[in-house]
C-alpha cells in the first residue's frame, strides 16, 4: 500500500513539477527587460547584446527555448546564470548547504523547544507556562520574519555586539573542507574546533529568527494534540487509576498528541522555506532564498526556473516523507 | 508565513469546523467569546481600532503623509510634533503608518475576496458535483499547494512586473487554493446530513440546494478563515514590499517603509520600530480574533 | 578655539587660498560638516596639481608584511575580461590584475605615467608613439611579456569588438598594420593623423589592458577564436595581483603575483579580498568595528556623516568625472516642455537630499574633463518660469509627467519624490514608477521607439572612458545613439550639435575644441536642453587610519591601485 501511495505521487510530483516550470517559464518571460543586456553590461554595444543572446539562446523562439531548457533539466542541466554567468546547478550546488544547514537547525530548534512547551502547557492548562506558550504560539505566526530579523540584528549586533551581523563565516576564517556542505558538521569533521565555535555564533541569529514561526506552529499543534487526548476517556480512567501524571503523559498521551505535530511538519517546512527567503536576505546569508530573491531582482530566467523547481522538489518530497512517517505512526489511517 | 500556511493548521486540526450559527447559541458564544477572554476583547479593540484609521485615516493625520521637508525634518526622532518620528525625507512617520493601515486592509480586502469567490465557487462545483470534475479540480489546486505561498507569491509578483495591483493578484493567486479546499471539505460533509438528503428528496433543484442550504452553512467556517486571513494577507504584502517586489515609495505601505527604513536604522531606531509593531499587531490583533471566532462557533475546540 | 581654526579655514577657503584638496582635507581634519565642505569647494577652482601623496614615507612606521587589504563593495561582476568588461566593477578587478601601458598619474586627469611601459613617447605631431617594455615581464601564466604580446593583445582588444573597444578603435582601427614589434622591448602604434588623445585613451580602465596571448591561444574554440569564455572567468595579466576567487555575489580575492615586474620591494598588501556587503548599515558596521579597511561610495550621508567624525577613520572626499542627469524623452516633449522642467526641478534640495551635499552642479561634461565650459548655463529652480514654459510647452496645470526609478537605488528614489513635489507646486503630476535594473537599461538602450516610452525617463550618469569630452557626449545625444546599445533613450536629434560633435572627433588643436565644446555644452542646457542636469559626483573613500597610499582619480571610479597602498601600524 506504502508502495503504490509513494508511486501514485511521484507521478502527481512530475505533474506538479511540469506545471510549476510552464508556469515559472511563463511568468518570468512576461517581463519586458532584456537579459542579455544585463549580462552584457551597462555600456555594451548592440552587437555585444546581439551576440550574447545567440549564445545563450535567447533569440529562439520561446517554446523552443522552454523544450531546450527542460531537455537540459532531465539531465540537471539548468543553463547558465546570467548574472554569475556560470552554470546554475554550481551556484545551486554552493547554495543550496547554506539553506539546508539553516533550516535544518531552525526545524531541530523549534521541535526540541516546541514540544515540551506544547505539552507543558496543555498539562498545566492556565497556568504561568500556559500563558507563556499561547504568546509565543500567538506572535510567532503574528511577527514579521524580516522585522524580527532586523530588529534582532539592531539589537545583538548593533547595539549590544555580541553576535554576528550575518553572513556563514567571516573573511578571516576560511570554510571547511567541503564534505556535507554543512559548515558545522564540516568543521568538526575536519576537526577544525574554531571554525565550529564561529560558524555557529553566526548560525545562532537567523536560526533563532526562522524556527520562531515554526516554533509557535509546533506548540500550537503539540497543545492541541494533548489537550484532545489528555480529554479522552482511557487517560481519565488511567489517572484515575492513580497512574502518576508523568507516566501517563508519557506512555499514553504523548505518542497521540504528537500525531498531530507530525502531520505540521509540511507546514513547517513550507514556513522555513519561506521564511528563509526574508531572513537570507536580512542576515546576507548566502543561501538559496537570497539567491532566489537575486535572481529575480536580476530577471535571470535560469536562476528563477531552477530556483523554484529545486524549493519545489524539496517541498514535494518532504511533504512525502512526512506522509509516510505518519502512515507508520498512525497505522489507522489509510490515504 | 501566509494565511494559506496558517489554513493549513485548521484544515489539519484533529476535528473538522462544525458549523453551528443557530442565533442562540451564537449570542452565548458571542458573549464568552468577548467578555470572558480578554484576549479576545484585546483582539477586537485593536482590529476596531485599524478598522477605524483605515476608513477616516486622513482626517486622522497630524501631518500630510506625504509632504516631503528634507531641510527640516529630516530623520527627527519622536516628539509632541512628530509622535513616531520622521523618515529620511522629513514625512511624518505616524501619518505614514495611519494611512500605510489602509493601503494594508484594502491589499487584504481584495485579495480575500477574489480568493474566497473563487475558492468558494471551484469547492462548491467539486464538493457538489464529486466524482471526475472533483478530481480534476482538486489536483489543479493540490498543484498550487504544492508549493510554499510566499514563494509562489513571490515568483508571480515578480514575473508579473512589481506594484501593488500586482501582488494583489499574486496573493489572490496563492490563496485561493485554501478556500477551495475548506468550501469543498465542508460540502462533502453537509451532503450526506439530513436536511439537504430531505431537501434533495423533497425535489428541489441543485442552485437552490446549494444556494439555499449548503452555502449559508459554509458561510460561517468562511468567516472565521477569512478573519485569520487578514492578518496574513497584511503580512504577505508588506513581506512582498520589503524585498522589493510590492507597493513601490512613496507608499506608505508598511513592508515599503521598512525596506526604506533599513537603511537608516542605526540613526533612527524609530523609522524601523513603529511600522513594525503596526504590522504585528495587525496580524496578532485578527489572528486572535479568528482564533476566538473559532473557539466561540466550535464548541469541541472550546477548552483552548 | 576650534571655532577660530575652523572660521580661518572658512576664510581661507573662500578667499582661494586653498584648494580643493586642501579644503577638503583640511575641512575633515577640522571636523567641519560634509555639506559645507561641498559648498566651499565649489568656489574654488580644481587644481591642476596638488602634493602627490602616494609615497608618503614617514620614517619610524612599521609595514606590516602578509596583511590583507579589506575592502567592500556592492556586487561583484560576471565578466572580466578586460577587453569585454564595461563596469566600474569589471575595471576595478582588471586595475588588479592586469595593466594598461601607461596610467594616470596620481590624482591627475591629464598627466600620463608608466604602467606596463617603463617609457614612452610620442612624435611632435602626434601621429607616432613608442613604448618601451621592461625587461622580464611575466604574465600569471609564467609566459613572457614582450612587444608582440602588446600587439596581440591590442588585436584582441580590437577584434573582440566588445564593450569598450571604441577606445582603441577610434585611434587604431586596423591594429595588424597600426602597430609594429620593433625589438622585444619595444612597440609602436602609428596614427593615421594627428591624435593629441591617444595616449588619455591608453591610460582607460575600460579594454587597454595586456592579457597573456597564451592564456588565450590555448582555450580559443572554433566559435570563440579569442578565448572570451575563458578570460571573462580567469585573469591571465601582468598586474601585481593574481584572482584567486571571483564569486559574483559574494566576494574577489586577489593574492600577490611574486613576479610581478616592479616587485615587492617596500610596502605591499599581499592579499586583497573585496568582499560583497548588500545592507548600508552592515557596511558602516564593518568599518566602524575595523573588520574592512575601505569603502568608496555605498554609504547613505547620515553613515558618511557618522563614519567621517569617527577618529579610526579617513574620509577622502574628491571630484570625479561623472555627471549626474535624468533623461527626458525628447520625442514626447518640446523645447518648451523640456526647458520647464528644468526650471522645475529642485536642484539644491535634490543635491542635499538625495546625494547629501556630494553632487556639484554642472552641465553635461564634468568640470574635470577637458573641454567643459565654466560659465555653462545652470537652470535654476524657477516655479514660475517653469508654469510659463510648461504651459506652452502643452502641459498647463492639471497634466501629468511620468519617470522611472530603478528599484533599491535609494538617491533616484528620493530623486524622484522631490521632483514630484517640486511639480505638485505648479498643479503637476508626476508618476513614478519602480522597475528592476535589467528593464531599465532595455528601455534606455533597447531599440523601443520614444513614443512609447515615458515622459522623463529617469536618472541617468555617465562618465567619459578618458579625458575627452567628446567621449562623454556622443554615446549620449548623438542621434547614432538612439537604440543599438547607445544611451540615447530619450531620442534627442539636434542638427548643429551633430555638426559640433563631427568636428570635435578629429579635433587637431585645443582651442578649436573648446570653442566646439563651448557651443555644444550651450544646445544641451539652455537651447535645447535633452536632460536634466543634477551635477557632477562627488566621491567619497573612506578607509582605516592605517591605510596609506590610495590616491583617488577622477577617472578610475571605484577603483583602487593595491599595489600601491599599504598598512602602517605606530
Amino acid at each position: 500500500m506504502i508502495a503504490r501511495l509513494i508511486v501514485r505521487r511521484l507521478m502527481f510530483t512530475v505533474v506538479v513539477l511540469l506545471g510549476l516550470s510552464l508556469m515559472t517559464f511563463t511568468l518570468s518571460h512576461l517581463v519586458p527587460a532584456n537579459p542579455a543586456r544585463l549580462i552584457a553590461g551597462p555600456r555594451a554595444s548592440a552587437s555585444t547584446v546581439e551576440k550574447i543572446e545567440i549564445e545563450y539562446g535567447l533569440d529562439q523562439p520561446l517554446p523552443r527555448q522552454y523544450v531546450n531548457y527542460m531537455k537540459g533539466v532531465v539531465q540537471l542541466d539548468f543553463g547558465r546564470s546570467f548574472s554569475s554567468r556560470k552554470p546554475v546547478s554550481e551556484d545551486l550546488a554552493r547554495y543550496l548547504p547554506a539553506t539546508i544547514e539553516l533550516g535544518l537547525y531552525a526545524f531541530l530548534l523549534s521541535t526540541l523547544a516546541g514540544v515540551p512547551l506544547g505539552v507543558a502547557s496543555a498539562v498545566r492548562r492556565d497556568s504561568f507556562i500556559d500563558h507563556v506558550s499561547r504568546i509565543i504560539s500567538i506572535s510567532g505566526l503574528a511577527l514579521p520574519v524580516f522585522w524580527l530579523a532586523l530588529m534582532a540584528q539592531f539589537l545583538f549586533f548593533g547595539k549590544l555586539g555580541w553576535l554576528p551581523d550575518g553572513r556563514r563565516l567571516p573573511d578571516s576564517v576560511k570554510a571547511p573542507p567541503g564534505i556535507t556542505g554543512l559548515y558545522t558538521i564540516d568543521a568538526l569533521l575536519a576537526g577544525q574546533w574554531s571554525t565550529f565555535v564561529t560558524a555557529v555564533e553566526h548560525l545562532i541569529l537567523p536560526v533563532v529568527v526562522l524556527a520562531f514561526g515554526s516554533l509557535a506552529v509546533t506548540t500550537r499543534m503539540v497543545r492541541a494534540g494533548m489537550l484532545e487526548v489528555l480529554d479522552q476517556d482511557y487517560i481519565r480512567t488511567a489517572r484515575a487509576k492513580g497512574l502518576a501524571r508523568p507516566a501517563v503523559i508519557r506512555k499514553h498521551a504523548l505518542k497521540n498528541a504528537l500525531l498531530p505535530a507530525v502531520t505540521s511538519i509540511g507546514l513547517q517546512i513550507g514556513l522555513l522555506l519561506s521564511g528563509a527567503f526574508l531572513v537570507e536576505i536580512v542576515f546576507s546569508w548566502p543561501g538559496i532564498g537570497r539567491y532566489a530573491v537575486n535572481a529575480i531582482l536580476q530577471i535571470d530566467y535560469n536562476a528563477i526556473m531552477a530556483t523554484t523547481l529545486v524549493i519545489a522538489v524539496i517541498f514535494v518530497f518532504l511533504n512525502l516523507l512526512t506522509d509516510i512517517i505518519y502512515l507508520f505512526l498512525d497505522p489507522r489511517i489509510s490515504f | 508565513m501566509t494565511a494559506a500556511d496558517l489554513t493549513n493548521i485548521e484544515a489539519m486540526a484533529p476535528t473538522l469546523t462544525k458549523s453551528r450559527t443557530r442565533q442562540g447559541q451564537l449570542r452565548r458564544n458571542l458573549k464568552r467569546f468577548l467578555v470572558d477572554n480578554k484576549l479576545n476583547l484585546i483582539g477586537a479593540i485593536i482590529v476596531a481600532v485599524f478598522l477605524f484609521l483605515a476608513l477616516f485615516g486622513e482626517w486622522l493625520t497630524p501631518h500630510d503623509p506625504y509632504a516631503v521637508d528634507i531641510v527640516n525634518a529630516k530623520l527627527l526622532p519622536p516628539s509632541t510634533d512628530h509622535l513616531m518620528g520622521t523618515d529620511e525625507l522629513g514625512r511624518d512617520v505616524f501619518s505614514r503608518i495611519i494611512m500605510g493601515t489602509r493601503i494594508s486592509l484594502q491589499v487584504a480586502v481584495v485579495v480575500l475576496s477574489f480568493a474566497v469567490i473563487f475558492g468558494t465557487i471551484v469547492g462548491l462545483i467539486a464538493g457538489y458535483a464529486g466524482g471526475l470534475v472533483d478530481e480534476i479540480l482538486m489536483r489543479l489546486t493540490d498543484m498550487f499547494l504544492a508549493f510554499p505561498a510566499l514563494v509562489l507569491a513571490i515568483a508571480i509578483s515578480a514575473s508579473l512586473g512589481r506594484n501593488l495591483r500586482n501582488t494583489m493578484i499574486a496573493l489572490a493567486t496563492v490563496f485561493w487554493p485554501w478556500y477551495a479546499r475548506l468550501v469543498r471539505a465542508q460540502v462533502l460533509s453537509l451532503k450526506e446530513r439530513e436536511f439537504v438528503e430531505a431537501a434533495r428528496s423533497l425535489g428541489m433543484s441543485r442552485n437552490r440546494l446549494i444556494l439555499k442550504h449548503i452555502l449559508p452553512n459554509v458561510v460561517a467556517v468562511i468567516i472565521i478563515q477569512i478573519t485569520i486571513d487578514v492578518g496574513y494577507a497584511v503580512l504577505a504584502t508588506s513581506s512582498l514590499s520589503f524585498l522589493g517586489l510590492g507597493a513601490q515609495p512613496p507608499s506608505p505601505e508598511w513592508g515599503t517603509m521598512l525596506a526604506s527604513a533599513r537603511n537608516y536604522f542605526r540613526d533612527a531606531w524609530w523609522y524601523m520600530t513603529f511600522p513594525g509593531i503596526a504590522l504585528t499587531l495587525t496580524v496578532f490583533a485578527f489572528n486572535v480574533l479568528g482564533d476566538g471566532l473559532q473557539d466561540a462557533l466550535n464548541p469541541r475546540s472550546g477548552s483552548r | 578655539m576650534a571655532n577660530t581654526i575652523t572660521r580661518s579655514f572658512v576664510t581661507a577657503a573662500l578667499s582661494g587660498q586653498l584648494n580643493r584638496r586642501q579644503i577638503l582635507e583640511r575641512g575633515l581634519a577640522l571636523g567641519v560638516s560634509t555639506p559645507l565642505i561641498a559648498a566651499l569647494m565649489k568656489r574654488t577652482p580644481a587644481s591642476a596639481a596638488p602634493a602627490p601623496q602616494s609615497q608618503r614615507w614617514r620614517s619610524g612606521l612599521q609595514f606590516e608584511d602578509n596583511g590583507t587589504l579589506n575592502v567592500i563593495i556592492s556586487s561583484g561582476t560576471n565578466d572580466i575580461d578586460p577587453h569585454s568588461t564595461y563596469s566600474t566593477m569589471g575595471s576595478a578587478i582588471a586595475l588588479g590584475s592586469y595593466e594598461m601601458l601607461v596610467r594616470y598619474q596620481g590624482d591627475s586627469t591629464e598627466v600620463v605615467k608608466p604602467f606596463l611601459a617603463e617609457s614612452f613617447e610620442a612624435n611632435e605631431d602626434n601621429t607616432l608613439f613608442t613604448f618601451t617594455l621592461p625587461e622580464n615581464v611575466l604574465f600569471h601564466d609564467g609566459t613572457v611579456c614582450d612587444a608582440q604580446a602588446v600587439k596581440d593583445s591590442m588585436i584582441r582588444f580590437r577584434r573582440l569588438e566588445m564593450g569598450p573597444y571604441i577606445v582603441l578603435q577610434r585611434f587604431v582601427d586596423d591594429p595588424e598594420s597600426q602597430i609594429e614589434v620593433v625589438d622585444a622591448r619595444t612597440v609602436t602604434f602609428s596614427m593615421t593623423r594627428p591624435q593629441p588623445l591617444f595616449l588619455a585613451a591608453m591610460a582607460s580602465s575600460y579594454g587597454p589592458f595586456v592579457v597573456s596571448p597564451a592564456a588565450w591561444a590555448e582555450n580559443a574554440t572554433e566559435d570563440d577564436p579569442w578565448a572570451h569564455e575563458f578570460i571573462s572567468f580567469n585573469a591571465v595579466g601582468t598586474g601585481p595581483y593574481r584572482l584567486v576567487e571571483n564569486i559574483t555575489t559574494e566576494l574577489v580575492r586577489f593574492e600577490k603575483f611574486d613576479e610581478y615586474h616592479r616587485g615587492w620591494e617596500g610596502p605591499h598588501f599581499s592579499e586583497v579580498v573585496m568582499r560583497v556587503v548588500n545592507e548600508n548599515s552592515t557596511r558602516r558596521q564593518l568599518l566602524e568595528e575595523g573588520t574592512s579597511d575601505a569603502i568608496t561610495s555605498l554609504l547613505t550621508g547620515e553613515d558618511v556623516q557618522a563614519l567621517s567624525e569617527n577618529p579610526n577613520l579617513t574620509t577622502m572626499i574628491y571630484p570625479t568625472t561623472r555627471v549626474n542627469w535624468a533623461i527626458l524623452n525628447a520625442v514626447r516633449l518640446g523645447v518648451d516642455a523640456r526647458r520647464g522642467l528644468s526650471y522645475a526641478f529642485p536642484y539644491d534640495e535634490v543635491i542635499e537630499g538625495s546625494y547629501s551635499g556630494m553632487l556639484e552642479r554642472s552641465g553635461p561634461i564634468p568640470s574635470t574633463v577637458r573641454g567643459a565650459d565654466p560659465d555653462v548655463f545652470l537652470y535654476p529652480t524657477d516655479l514660475d518660469r517653469a508654469a510659463e514654459l510648461l504651459t506652452a510647452g502643452g502641459f498647463p496645470a492639471g497634466s501629468s509627467f511620468d519617470m522611472l526609478v530603478v528599484s533599491e537605488t535609494v538617491e533616484d528614489t528620493i530623486t524622484a519624490q522631490l521632483f514630484q513635489a517640486s511639480l505638485a507646486q505648479i498643479g503637476i503630476d508626476l508618476s513614478i514608477t519602480e522597475i528592476d535594473l535589467a528593464t531599465y537599461e532595455e528601455i534606455i538602450f533597447g531599440d523601443a521607439p520614444a513614443e512609447e516610452k515615458e515622459t522623463i525617463l529617469g536618472s541617468w550618469e555617465w562618465w567619459p572612458d578618458y579625458n575627452d569630452a567628446h567621449n562623454q557626449l556622443a554615446p549620449n545625444f548623438l542621434e547614432s545613439a538612439i537604440g543599438g546599445g547607445g544611451s540615447n533613450g530619450g531620442a534627442w536629434v539636434n542638427e548643429r550639435f551633430e555638426e559640433i560633435m563631427a568636428e570635435a572627433e578629429v579635433f587637431e588643436n585645443e582651442d578649436q575644441l573648446l570653442e566646439l565644446m563651448k557651443e555644444a555644452q550651450q544646445i544641451l542646457t539652455e537651447l535645447d536642453p535633452p536632460a536634466i542636469y543634477y551635477g557632477e559626483t562627488l566621491m567619497y573613500t573612506i578607509l582605516q587610519n592605517d591605510i596609506q597610499g590610495f590616491v583617488p582619480n577622477p577617472l578610475y571610479l571605484e577603483s583602487y591601485f593595491f599595489y600601491d597602498m599599504y598598512r602602517v601600524s605606530e
